[in-house]
């Protein structure tokens, strides 16, 4: 190699701390994960140049696929089947040829398999993260998933039945007086009488809130109410919440808004959060800050630009999957 | 003044005009279409032109000419497949507006980047990257899908990471060489 070459290659990465900062990274890609190693993952970038290198060079291939990801023109998902379609195509090809060697050998056509199906069918209905999907049931009524979640849907001649296995809906139900809609969740089981309501999945509960009609709720052991417009209620299996005032940001999502009235910051984030990839880290001097406004679902960036706008906060962005967000004058 | 580009320049100029006959010629009978032929010979020109190359004689320019475009070739079909890949992805979905032409190639570019990153890894790696990158899936989800455990799945993001850095470093090596 000449000298002129040499200035090139002053950033050579050792395999050992790109394999490093490659467990660092599938550490911190799940949320699940990523909370309760940042500060070890901070200390070893900062233990030594060598791993900051390293870990650029990882950040420099997530932002090839954060180009993907953050498309704003709806290319995510098919960019999303052309890889999976690739990485099928690359196996139905060896297959085929395995297929074609058992067949010489064989004889038979018994062993012809067709290709898996690219993606595992595990419910009816699903939005994907940051997705706000309207549908159109067959009985004229109308559902909106909001971001990552998934539901089922039975309709038969004695009722029409809707599973949520994860994420909140939105029903405008039509009227069927022969049909009453009813709603599931692990939690319990709500009918709907000719109504507009959401119902939310979280954690250990789920949350109902009416905004026209009534709706009854049956939560196991004999228990059951009824829920007036305007009423919200959180509740698990044998379990009643306390009643209040149906929050409008359970409707807010459906126009692709979301709605802070007077909340603290961490609340909100954790929200924005659904809609959003990556890991967004709150310090604690700055999560009980009161927030109020409308922001937009469809650009959780924007959100965050706009809370940075009216909040005494930086929001750092040290990669685009993790953002930082401190008080200012720290 | 004699300024080394403009050698450099002059040094192109005599291969070009000594070689550029054969290598259209043998790509055209290799890709079947003068078109393409006529790009890739260009591309492997602007290749030496962007890393210039010297030469002992013929032979050696003749021989580096083969490797490169028989290189272009492979990488075209490649892409022709992930474009094909993205076509049909985009007919599945009747409800998605065209994009448009520019933004096509902006996202063409990358998914055949990505897909040359992933090609090489075990398929159940290269999926539960794409799943976690793309699709936002979180490990237990990816888990459940690939039928393994959130551990193995953390460990394929670590494999699949690692070996796409690899990759970049050297693809960015083989520029500077």
């Amino acid at each position: 190699m000449n000298d002129v070459d040499k200035g090139h290659c002053q950033a050579a990465v050792s395999k050992q701390h790109l394999k490093e900062a490659a467990d660092w990274y599938a550490a911190l890609a799940d949320e699940a994960l990523a909370s309760d190693i940042k500060q070890q993952w901070q200390s070893w970038i900062s233990a030594s140049s060598a791993h900051g290198e390293a870990w650029a060079r990882i950040e420099s291939v997530a932002k090839r696929f954060d180009q993907l990801r953050n498309d704003d023109t709806g290319s995510r998902a098919p960019a999303s089947e052309t890889l999976h379609s690739l990485q099928e195509r690359r196996v139905t090809r060896r297959r085929t040829l395995k297929t074609m060697l058992v067949l010489v050998g064989i004889g038979s056509g018994a062993w012809l398999t067709l290709p898996e199906s690219p993606y595992l069918q595990i419910a009816d209905y699903a939005s994907a993260k940051g997705e706000i999907k309207e549908l159109a049931l067959s009985d004229g009524s109308k559902a909106w998933l909001n971001t990552s979640s998934h539901m089922d849907v039975h309709y038969t001649t004695e009722q029409r039945l809707i599973h949520l296995l994860s994420g909140d809906i939105f029903i405008d139900t039509a009227a069927d007086s022969n049909r009453p809609l009813i709603v599931e969740t692990s939690h319990g089981r709500l009918r709907a009488l000719g109504t507009r309501f959401s119902v939310a999945k979280e954690r250990g509960h789920s949350v109902l809130a009416v905004f026209e009609g009534r709706v009854e709720i049956d939560i196991g052991q004999g228990l059951s109410r009824i829920i007036e417009t305007g009423e919200q209620i959180a509740f698990s299996k044998g379990k009643w919440g306390v009643l209040r005032g149906a929050d409008p940001a359970r409707q807010a999502w459906v126009n692709h808004v979301l709605l802070a009235n007077d909340i603290p910051l961490v609340d909100l984030i954790s929200q924005l959060e659904r809609y959003r990839f990556g890991y967004i880290y709150v310090e604690s001097e700055v999560a009980q800050m009161r927030v109020m406004g409308s922001f937009p679902l469809d650009e959780p960036d924007v959100a965050l630009e706009m809370l940075a706008a009216s909040l005494d906060i930086s929001i750092d962005k040290p990669t685009p999957w993790w953002v930082h967000i401190r008080s200012k004058n720290k | 003044m004699t300024t080394p580009s403009s050698a450099h320049g002059e040094q192109l100029h005599t291969l070009y005009s000594h070689h550029h006959g054969w290598l259209f010629t043998l790509l055209k009978r290799r890709l079947g279409c003068a078109e393409d032929a006529a790009d890739l010979a260009q591309d492997a020109f602007i290749r030496l032109l962007l890393r210039p190359k010297e030469f002992d004689n013929s032979g050696g320019a003749r021989a580096y000419l083969t490797t490169v475009a028989k290189g272009l070739c492979i990488d075209l079909w490649r892409r022709r497949e992930v474009e094909q890949a993205w076509l049909d992805a985009i007919a599945a979905k009747p409800e998605m507006f065209a994009p448009s032409p520019e933004h096509t190639v902006i996202v063409l570019e990358t998914l055949s980047d990505v897909n040359h990153m992933l090609r090489c890894l075990p398929q159940k790696v290269a999926k539960a990257f794409i799943f976690s990158q793309l699709d936002g899936l979180t490990y237990r989800e990816i888990a459940v899908r690939l039928d393994v455990s959130e551990r193995m799945v953390k460990k394929y993001m670590a494999r699949a990471m690692y070996e796409c850095a690899v990759f970049e470093l050297a693809s960015a090596d083989e520029l500077i060489k």
